[in-house]
């Protein structure tokens, strides 16, 4: 049994974050049975990438709790919920930030849970971060060298250069600490491109961005699907989401919810309780 | 754009924009020192290597006091040492004399036991600091003044460790055969200097170096590019170690008798510290030029009246610091040591192309919505 | 038995003392992440303040002790506007801060061997020896080590009971979240600032008795020691530097009463193995990101 309160204290402090895109937040309280009968058992899949019953757990409490999670080439899948609900907890378990308290996370036939993330990133699984770290005594240039000394030969027909496809070859070769927050976001992306992954968490690339940003952003996420790479993207924006994802996957309480359409989900019981309140 | 007059740093990605797999984005200036890039670079990576043995090399001609330039010598490796662990991955070594020492036991311990020849005594001496340095590896695992101050306790439980034991000769004196004479002594301290520029080099140049770099600022980064983290500040450590004790080795070997006290002292840290710091760390010759400079320095007001000198070195660390972070090389030298006032200026200078030629639209790139995301300054809070 | 005895005794003596000198470190790193390497000459600096007026003015040193603290204050003032605010614009504060520190070390340590030589001065005893538990102590010793014990509980009064407490250990627990919380950084940290060197300053005038004597080198040990003790008890904890302070006193004086010349390595030892088990410290629940 999960506690309200503290449900209840997380909701509530997403809806102050609200904005026009999002969907109206309030606070939440839902029974178990609402989920009881949702069983994630994904099964046997040809996905390069399979998460099975993750689990993370800090002390007593779990982060992120039996999710499962395919990622297919050429697709890219949206991952919502409510702040706290376990997204960038699960990116960190699978991306090897934090080890896992259980479950699996395979990666082409072999089981890559609890791998550093240097390795993953060989392997050709990377992510963006919500707040991008940016090698900040390093050229934006030379961000981009280190990365891509460990990129891979990949079957993702995606050969452009990095900076030139994220628009920051201008900048080239400006110390990264000195980009605004929107390059430093858009080199993030690039720094993971330039190991050329065949998987990609997008971890709220969108947030802060203006709409013309945005616009842009969406269209080089379509473009990287295109070409063959599996996403992961995690955003509050469901405008911008909905320009590039096939599925959506809801979570709350570190838990899925609804597994589907984004069309789907906005309008299914479940969500909108999660949202909403009942 | 074609048709627009280009800045060199789009003409440079024009000409490599397609990047396959296996493509070397190439990094540096095309051009070097006006040179053509290939010639330009391997004489900076040459010039230091020999420029700075060659010199030093005729300085007991100007100035014929060998057990002053061997020391002189002994700290330029010490200074390198430091900027190979600060400079590089921003590690403060404030006990790094524990390595020096061990280097200096190594050699003595194997010379007075086994009789070994000098260069083997040599090697002898930075093993056994290396492998000091892999017992204190998990002090890696610490940062900022916890693993300075670690470090610094670490070095004096070696000391009392060899103070006390009687097979280390520490309290009734080690005491050599002469191994090599004073001039020999000085040209292989000269050899091992070239060896830590040498080593400095590599790792400015080098795509290992530019990981250590990549990790400084920003370790989960670094790692999400690729870069093995633990196992890059481990390797550099060991580098930085095995430097100390070769010139622990060779400090021991002129030196010949000596107390315990002698090569755990523990401005023998300060001093590679400073010197290191004043000629500017994360660059080739910086810590080459602190320590001669400061050492010479030192030779002319420390030993008479060390108080003076210890006064000239505080006043001169604390004003380093505070204003010139980068040392004297930040003066003339890569733009990404300068302080940060003349930082900012720079990036204006490096911008001021793009900016004043009105090249293409700004859109889609992001800078054209600039005033949505506020200024590129991180500003800090008010203290 | 009675060695033992005399050891013990002597160790909570000394851990009272240790753990006054840490305390005003613990207020500057606790706060300001500042490490403050120059803690040890501070003190040595209001030892020598006492030994003056000793010598020169005739008075009782222990007049030091009032007399050094206003000019520790403006001495902590000063050097605060002199040193932090540049140090928190620096990449990584607490090296820089722990190099800059280092340097004014260098220039006190300079200064007081210019001034005073580099030969141990020391002060005449306050009165005979006292008896504890059948033991005698030097007057000197013991009733520095019962200072300690009020200017303990006046750091522990001002953290817990005042406004401005409140404050400091606001900042102590998230600087950032202090800011967005209305909390006067600036003045509370200058505030901790000039306290940490207050307490140096009164610390200074115990040592000398505490330790026999003082010269100019005294200082770093004294630094190192600290260090251990707030290491030991865990950052921003009052009481955990008064534990500390006991632990490194009970284990150098067992120490030096079984194995005399292994003393000097105790307060390392014990630094290292609080650093690589348990970094928090004993009473720590702050996480530090090592």
């Amino acid at each position: 049994m999960r506690s309200s309160p503290r449900l209840f204290a997380r909701a509530s402090k997403v809806s102050h974050e609200t904005a026009d895109s999002e969907l109206p937040l309030t606070s939440s309280s839902f029974e178990d049975e609402n989920r009881a009968n949702e069983s994630w058992d994904l099964g046997e899949s040809d996905a390069p990438l399979q998460v099975r019953g993750l689990t993370k757990a800090f002390g007593g409490f779990k982060a992120v709790s039996a999710v499962s999670l395919d990622a297919v080439a050429g697709q890219a899948v949206g991952l919502v919920g409510p702040n706290g609900s376990g997204k960038t907890t699960l990116i960190n378990v699978v991306t090897g930030v934090y080890r896992p308290s259980g479950g699996s996370v395979t990666f082409k036939g072999r089981d890559i849970s609890g791998m550093p993330s240097h390795r993953l990133c060989r392997l050709g699984i990377n992510r963006t971060f919500q707040i991008p770290h940016p090698l900040g005594d390093l050229s934006v240039q030379d961000n981009i060298a280190v990365a891509h000394a460990s990129s891979r030969s990949s079957q993702v027909n995606f050969d452009a250069d990095p900076l030139q496809f994220v628009g920051l070859e201008s900048v080239a070769n400006i110390q990264a600490s000195f980009l605004t927050s929107s390059e430093q976001k858009l080199l993030d992306l690039a720094r993971a491109l330039a190991t050329r992954p065949d998987v990609l968490f997008i971890d709220e690339l969108g947030a802060g961005l203006s709409t013309r940003e945005l616009e842009h952003v969406a269209g080089l996420l379509r473009q990287l699907k295109d070409a063959g790479l599996a996403l992961v993207i995690v955003e509050h924006l469901m405008d911008f989401l909905e320009q590039i994802v096939d599925t959506v996957v809801v979570m709350d309480a570190g838990s899925p919810i609804f597994r589907g359409t984004l069309r789907a989900a906005i309008a299914d019981r479940r969500v909108i309780d999660v949202y909403l309140g009942k | 754009m074609p048709d627009q007059p280009t800045s060199p740093t789009e003409e440079r990605f024009n000409h490599e924009n397609k990047v396959g797999p296996h493509t070397r984005i190439a990094r540096g200036p095309t051009r070097v020192w006006g040179l053509p890039s290939r010639w330009g670079r391997w004489i900076r990576r040459l010039a230091p290597i020999v420029l700075a043995p060659t010199l030093l090399g005729f300085a007991p001609h100007l100035y014929n006091n060998l057990s002053f330039l061997t020391t002189m010598v002994v700290y330029v490796v010490l200074a390198e040492g430091v900027n190979v662990l600060y400079g590089y991955t921003g590690y403060l070594p404030f006990g790094y004399v524990g390595f020096f020492g061990a280097g200096a036991y190594g050699a003595a311990l194997s010379i007075s036991y086994w009789h070994v020849s000098g260069f083997a005594a040599l090697a002898i001496g930075g093993l056994a600091a290396a492998l000091i340095g892999l017992v204190l590896s998990p002090l890696l695992r610490l940062s900022g003044a916890y693993f300075a101050l670690a470090t610094l306790a670490a070095s004096q439980v070696i000391y009392y460790i060899v103070a006390n034991e009687p097979w280390t000769y520490g309290e009734s004196g080690t005491s050599l055969p002469e191994i090599f004479n004073a001039n020999q002594a000085y040209f292989v301290a000269l050899g091992i200097m070239t060896l830590a520029i040498a080593v400095t080099v590599f790792i400015r140049e080098s795509h290992f170096g530019l990981s250590l770099r990549a990790i400084r600022s920003d370790p989960v980064s670094a790692a999400m590019a690729g870069i093995n983290v633990v196992k890059a500040r481990t390797l550099a450590w060991f580098i930085s170690a095995a430097l100390a004790g070769l010139a622990g080795a060779i400090w021991a070997i002129m030196t010949a008798a000596f107390y315990a006290e002698s090569p755990f002292d523990l401005t023998i840290s300060v001093y590679a510290i400073v010197f290191a710091l004043f000629g500017g760390v994360r660059t080739v010759l910086g810590p080459v030029v602190g320590a001669v400079v400061l050492y010479t320095l030192y030779q002319y007001i420390g030993i008479s009246n060390p108080q003076y000198f210890e006064l000239v070195y505080g006043v001169l660390i604390i004003l380093l610091v505070l204003f010139l972070p980068g040392g004297l090389s930040s003066l003339i030298g890569h733009s990404g040591n300068r302080p940060r006032w003349l930082r900012f200026v720079t990036s204006r200078v490096n911008r001021a192309p793009e900016l004043l030629s009105g090249t293409g639209q700004p859109i889609p790139h992001p800078r054209a919505s600039n005033q949505d995301l506020g200024g590129r300054e991180n500003g800090r809070d008010g203290y | 038995m009675q060695l033992f005895q005399y050891a013990v005794i002597n160790g909570i003596l000394f851990g009272l003392f240790f753990g006054l000198i840490g305390i005003g470190l613990n207020l500057l790193f606790g706060v300001m992440r500042l490490v403050n390497l120059a803690h040890g000459d501070l003190i040595v600096l209001g030892g020598y303040l006492a030994y003056s007026l000793s010598t020169i003015a005739h008075i009782n040193p222990l007049w030091a002790i009032p007399l050094s603290i206003p000019l520790a204050l403006v001495l902590g003032f000063l050097l605060y506007q002199v040193t932090v605010p540049r140090l928190k614009r620096a990449a990584d504060t607490e090296t820089a801060s722990l190099i800059v520190f280092f340097g004014v070390s260098q220039v006190l340590e300079a200064a007081a061997t210019m001034m005073y030589g580099a030969n141990q001065v020391t002060l005449p005893s306050l009165g005979g020896p006292i008896d504890l538990f059948g033991q005698l102590y030097p007057s000197s010793v013991v009733l520095s080590a019962g200072l300690s014990i009020p200017a303990l509980g006046v750091l522990y009064a001002y953290l817990y009971k005042t406004r401005l407490g409140l404050s400091t250990r606001a900042v102590m627990a998230d600087e950032h979240e202090a800011i967005a919380s209305g909390v006067r950084v600036r003045f509370v940290a200058t505030t901790a600032f000039m306290i940490g060197i207050a307490f140096a300053a009164i610390a200074g005038t115990l040592s000398v008795y505490m330790l026999g004597g003082i010269n100019p080198t005294t200082g770093s040990a004294l630094t190192v020691t600290a260090f251990t003790v707030i290491i030991i008890g865990s950052l921003g904890n009052p009481l955990g530097t008064a534990v500390g302070g006991l632990l490194v006193g009970l284990a150098s004086s067992l120490t030096q009463a079984y194995a005399t010349e292994w003393t000097g390595m105790v307060p390392y030892v014990l630094l290292l193995l609080v650093v690589l088990l348990k970094p928090s410290g004993l009473f720590g629940g702050k996480v530090r990101r090592a």
